[in-house]
């Protein structure tokens, strides 16, 4: 019998059953936009599935009415907690007027959405690093108790923007977490060609900083990792640098064909620890979760997806005039 | 009911077309909405695509093996109560948009990118007084494209804006991207008991290859003889133990390969090319071989085949040719031929007129060798290993008498091969 985790994690029954459910929308969300990319109905996808656990877990140890994110282009199960809809996610994958994120503008997967303290970010990776650093030095000069969580692929480790980024905040001692999400591909390079140390999280003393390496398959895992994060940035301990180790489940994007990188025995290995069904099979064994409460939670997704896909499909684009919009200071 | 439409969908930036790999139903077969229907191939991705609509398939309009450019209808689904504000979106109507220039949300989902000019198009408007609005653009979704213009400039002015041939020229960008004439040609109808073949996958490159060869080159056509009686006798002699020592057959046919090679190092004219303004003399020597399937017919290349000895190009035959038994060429062991060995003779032929292999300028075809009586510089009559060497060429590129000295060095080469030549 396994232990009850999430308890002694100080989250309640409720919490972890709402993590899973925030995890299968994700996955849910991201499905259907597969489905309306191969039917030609939006132009690109790129996606969360593999990774929802460590982003769900992380996100919910965070204080999700101060603390401010800026995920990458993977992190639904992100943006989700912090507030987002299906139907703002769906609005942006048909590029609508009324996505939140860029109002049609950006590709699917740069999320931003002010009210929910979500900071927009670049096409080119890692530039949301620095930026963390920069709100986290803010929110000090102002003396508020936030946090900045920021997200990144391991490739994304070894650019310049990480390494300037995770050094002003080590020496500063600025309220940053530092999350990457190693998928273990960085479109089709694998880790082994990406990074020559055994962890991403190796890299932390480098800087000054605490490293840890966890199970990106275990919402629970994270949870923990994160959460002490942010007790050491509230204390005024400075930054952490988290490794959540996981699996890309789908192709780098919709526009990728993997197969030419990796085999399917690889993937099929790998979606045996698809973190749903092993946060699934928890939950199951503690007694939160029967096959009945699944599918009534199932129903209401699938119920939420359909209507957040038709109401984003049969939404206005924007007005060509407003191009220019944001452009200029009115 | 309502009869929906199923198109082409855009795998992927870029992709401007995609290929019906298989059909996941069949008409008559009742589809839920996002069920797959068909595995589609494309430049970039294979992918399942599932369907827009819940119904019945009435129609499969593309078939297995055809490319469709994105946006062309793909089959037909009837549904049950069909949402009429659903029906509008996906089949716009068309006129609107064409008496609107000023295109709003209906005609936008006819030709979205009608209005988004390219740099170049604007400048080569601007600079012939061409009104783009007055303009049928062919690319994606309605898009005027540089080519648009340029024809536009070289048939003389602006069309005029028909409405009628606006009205037919909506959407599908089918006639768009390649502008080819629309064949009058009128095709026979099958009988009862007759069996229709679809021409799908290789036969339909083959025939395209073929047409365009034919129908773009001045064929012309010569014949020399050749008497390979001492390559015959001398293969024959070192036949078994070349087997044994190597593991695979040194055929007749890497001796002529090999000989072409060499003929084609000292004739490169013969190893050339027709583009348009200019002639393309290639550098390197790769000789396509034909290799036959039951029912198709591939033309992978022996690269550099001037650098390689006899027993390497035999190596390279007996490779390419399992690797079309088998199915697994690739594209890479297609490309770059620079002259096409045919070697008709594998199948009893004695004369034959190759198609050119577009777009080389000649086809050399290795007839059968067959014993025949000659009568020798001596006078004396002697029974002896004959074979015809064919070729046809480009007469743009090439004439007679470069063809006939090219053809006679290989025959001289082929004559002079004996127990001394090497095949390493």
């Amino acid at each position: 019998m396994s232990t009850n985790r999430h308890q002694a994690l100080g989250l309640t029954d409720q919490e972890a059953v709402d993590m899973y459910r925030t995890m299968l929308l994700a996955r849910k969300i991201d499905e259907r936009m597969w489905l309306l990319n191969r039917s030609g109905k939006i132009p690109f996808v790129i996606s969360c599935q593999g990774q929802e656990a460590a982003q769900v877990g992380a996100a919910f140890a965070l204080d999700r009415e101060m603390d401010y994110v800026l995920p990458y282009y993977r992190d639904m199960g992100v943006v989700l907690a912090f507030g987002m809809t299906a139907k703002d996610l769906m609005m942006s994958g048909f590029a609508k007027a009324a996505d939140p994120n860029s109002g049609g503008r950006q590709m699917p997967g740069h999320f931003g959405q002010k009210k929910n303290r979500i900071v927009t970010g670049s096409s080119p990776v890692t530039t949301q690093v620095p930026h963390a650093v920069g709100i986290a030095l803010a929110g000090r000069m102002e003396k508020k108790d936030i946090a900045a969580f920021v997200t990144f692929g391991e490739g994304s480790s070894n650019q310049g923007d990480f390494h300037e980024g995770a050094n002003f905040a080590a020496v500063h001692k600025l309220p940053v977490i530092f999350m990457c999400e190693n998928n273990k591909y960085a479109i089709s390079v694998p880790y082994d060609k990406q990074v020559a140390c055994e962890n991403i999280s190796d890299r932390a003393i480098g800087y000054g900083m605490p490293g840890v390496t966890v199970n990106g398959n275990d919402p629970l895992e994270v949870y923990q990792a994160v959460k002490e994060a942010r007790e050491r940035a509230r204390r005024g301990e400075g930054p952490t640098l988290i490794e959540t180790i996981s699996y890309r489940l789908t192709p780098h994007s919709s526009d990728d064909d993997d197969s030419s990188y990796r085999g399917r025995e690889e993937v099929e290995e790998a979606k045996k620890s698809d973190p749903l069904l092993t946060y699934q099979a928890y939950l199951k064994e503690t007694g939160l979760l029967s096959d009945e409460i699944e599918q009534t939670m199932l129903d209401e997704i699938m119920a939420i997806v359909n209507e957040a896909t038709d109401e984003a499909e049969n939404a206005p684009y924007a007005a060509p005039e407003s191009a220019l919009d944001y452009v200029y200071a009115k | 009911m309502a009869i929906e439409q199923m198109t082409m969908p855009q795998l992927g930036e870029s992709v401007t077309e995609g290929t019906i790999s298989k059909w996941l139903v069949a008409p008559g077969d009742k589809v839920n909405k996002y069920d797959p229907i068909a595995e589609v191939m494309t430049d970039k991705v294979n992918a399942e695509v599932p369907s827009s609509f819940t119904g019945t398939i009435t129609e499969l309009v593309g078939e297995e093996g055809q490319t469709l450019q994105v946006g062309e209808m793909i089959c037909k689904i009837e549904t049950e109560g069909a949402n009429p504000a659903e029906q509008k979106q996906e089949q716009p109507a068309a006129s609107e948009a064409a008496e609107n220039p000023v295109a709003k949300s209906a005609g936008a989902a006819d030709q979205p990118n009608k209005k988004r000019y390219s740099p170049a198009v604007l400048r080569l408007a601007g600079e012939h007084g061409i009104d783009l609005d007055q303009v049928t653009g062919t690319g994606a979704g309605g898009r005027i494209t540089r080519k648009d213009i340029q024809r536009l400039i070289e048939t003389g002015g602006v069309q005029e804006q028909n409405p009628e041939e606006l009205k037919t020229a909506a959407p599908a960008p089918k006639s768009a991207s390649k502008p080819e004439p629309k064949e009058e040609t009128s095709y026979p109808a099958s009988a009862a008991g007759d069996k229709e073949i679809p021409v799908t996958g290789v036969r339909k490159a083959i025939a395209s290859n073929m047409k365009r060869s034919k129908t773009e080159i001045p064929h012309a056509w010569t014949m020399m003889e050749v008497d390979v009686t001492n390559m015959v006798a001398y293969r024959n002699s070192i036949k078994d133990s070349f087997k044994k020592t190597e593991g695979f057959n040194l055929t007749f046919f890497a001796f002529f390969v090999k000989a072409v090679a060499q003929a084609l190092k000292e004739f490169p004219q013969m190893n050339s090319m027709w583009a348009g303004d200019k002639i393309i003399q290639k550098k390197d020597i790769n000789i396509s071989i034909a290799v036959a399937t039951e029912d198709s017919l591939f033309v992978p290349v022996i690269k550099n085949a001037d650098e390689k000895t006899i027993k390497g190009i035999a190596k390279d035959i007996t490779g390419l040719a399992k690797k079309v038994r088998d199915g697994k060429l690739t594209a890479d062991d297609m490309q770059g031929g620079t002259f096409t060995v045919n070697n008709t003779g594998s199948f009893g032929s004695v004369q034959s007129m190759g198609i050119i292999n577009y777009p080389q300028a000649a086809i050399l075809q290795v007839e059968s060798i067959v014993k025949r009586p000659v009568v020798m510089d001596n006078g004396m009559i002697a029974v002896r290993d004959m074979v015809n060497l064919c070729l046809s060429l480009d007469h743009r590129v090439l004439d007679g008498l470069v063809c006939g000295r090219f053809l006679g060095r290989v025959k001289q080469i082929l004559e002079s091969i004996d127990e001394k030549t090497s095949v390493y």
